[in-house]
């Protein structure tokens, strides 16, 4: 293992230790909050980036094309298979 | 309209129609856990097609019913999904199941209430969500495990999650989980 192989582990240590300490710090509702907010602001950035890319599309198609993304990422996610857009 | 107000009206509608449930999922996750974002509010429910038809209409400005049954793998359990209009988030309805432990999860599930909700909720405990989730064993699922092994820490039940991964022959992928967090988060 290289050196800059240790030294990620150990960021990558550090960072989750310091998400659990933050995570323990706060309320069961303060959790469930934070969760839905990095879901609202997420899916924000994601909207952002299609309209980047498909600076003509309306609202409507925008959102189609996210879904397609987003079902993309899913089976990725669930089964780590790679579909087609027009599959999704 | 933000994902809290898609799940409140999901509420709403299934209190509405009188249908028990459940809020499971990652974002019953992200209680007991490090929050992460969502794209979707799973939800367990007690329901027959009229209370679906019913749930369904009365979500009907917001949401779009995917009118096929969709079937989950691992445990054969039926869910229906209802796509949000104009965002990228969907609320899925689980049928509740026979299968024994979905069973006692429910008898377990716990109903709290969410301030910024203004709403009352019924969420499983950690300990039905670690089982469930090393059950899928998924990589998304067992990351959320040890997020809720290291957040809770020695709270948990153990015994009872031990007991359910014997019984579900899951046990080593548990084990797998708990040896590769530090093991001052969870002692």
């Amino acid at each position: 293992m290289t050196s800059d192989a240790i030294s990620l582990e150990d960021l990558h240590s550090t960072i989750f230790r310091e998400q659990v300490l933050q995570a323990r710090r706060m309320t069961e509702e303060e959790r469930f909050r934070a969760g839905l907010e990095q879901g609202d602001f997420s899916a924000g950035m994601m909207l952002s980036g299609v309209k980047m890319d498909f600076p003509d599309a309306d609202d409507r198609t925008a959102l189609t094309i996210l879904r397609q993304r987003l079902a993309i990422l899913r089976r990725v996610e669930e089964q780590g298979h790679f579909i087609s857009a027009e599959a999704a | 309209m933000t994902q809290a107000d898609l799940i409140v009206a999901a509420i709403d509608a299934l209190n509405e129609a009188a249908v028990p449930y459940l809020l499971a999922g990652s974002v019953a996750t992200n209680a007991y856990s490090i929050p992460r974002s969502t794209k979707d509010a799973d939800f367990v429910v007690e329901m027959n097609a009229e209370t679906l038809a019913q749930v369904s209409r009365r979500l009907e400005p917001l949401f779009e019913l995917d009118p096929q049954q969709h079937l989950e793998t691992t445990t054969w359990t039926r869910r229906y999904i209802l796509k949000a209009r104009t965002q990228p988030f969907e609320v899925e309805l689980f049928l509740k199941s026979t299968d024994p432990h979905h069973q006692e999860q429910w008898q377990r599930r716990r109903e709290i209430f969410i301030a910024f909700l203004n709403r009352s909720t019924f969420l499983p405990t950690p300990e039905d969500i670690i089982i469930q989730k090393v059950r899928w064993g998924r990589p998304k699922d067992l990351a959320d495990t040890g997020g809720i092994m290291s957040v809770r820490g020695k709270t948990l039940d153990w015994p009872y999650i031990e007991r359910w991964c014997d019984a579900h022959l899951t046990r080593q992928r548990l084990e797998t989980v708990k040896a590769s967090i530090p093991a001052d988060l969870i002692l």
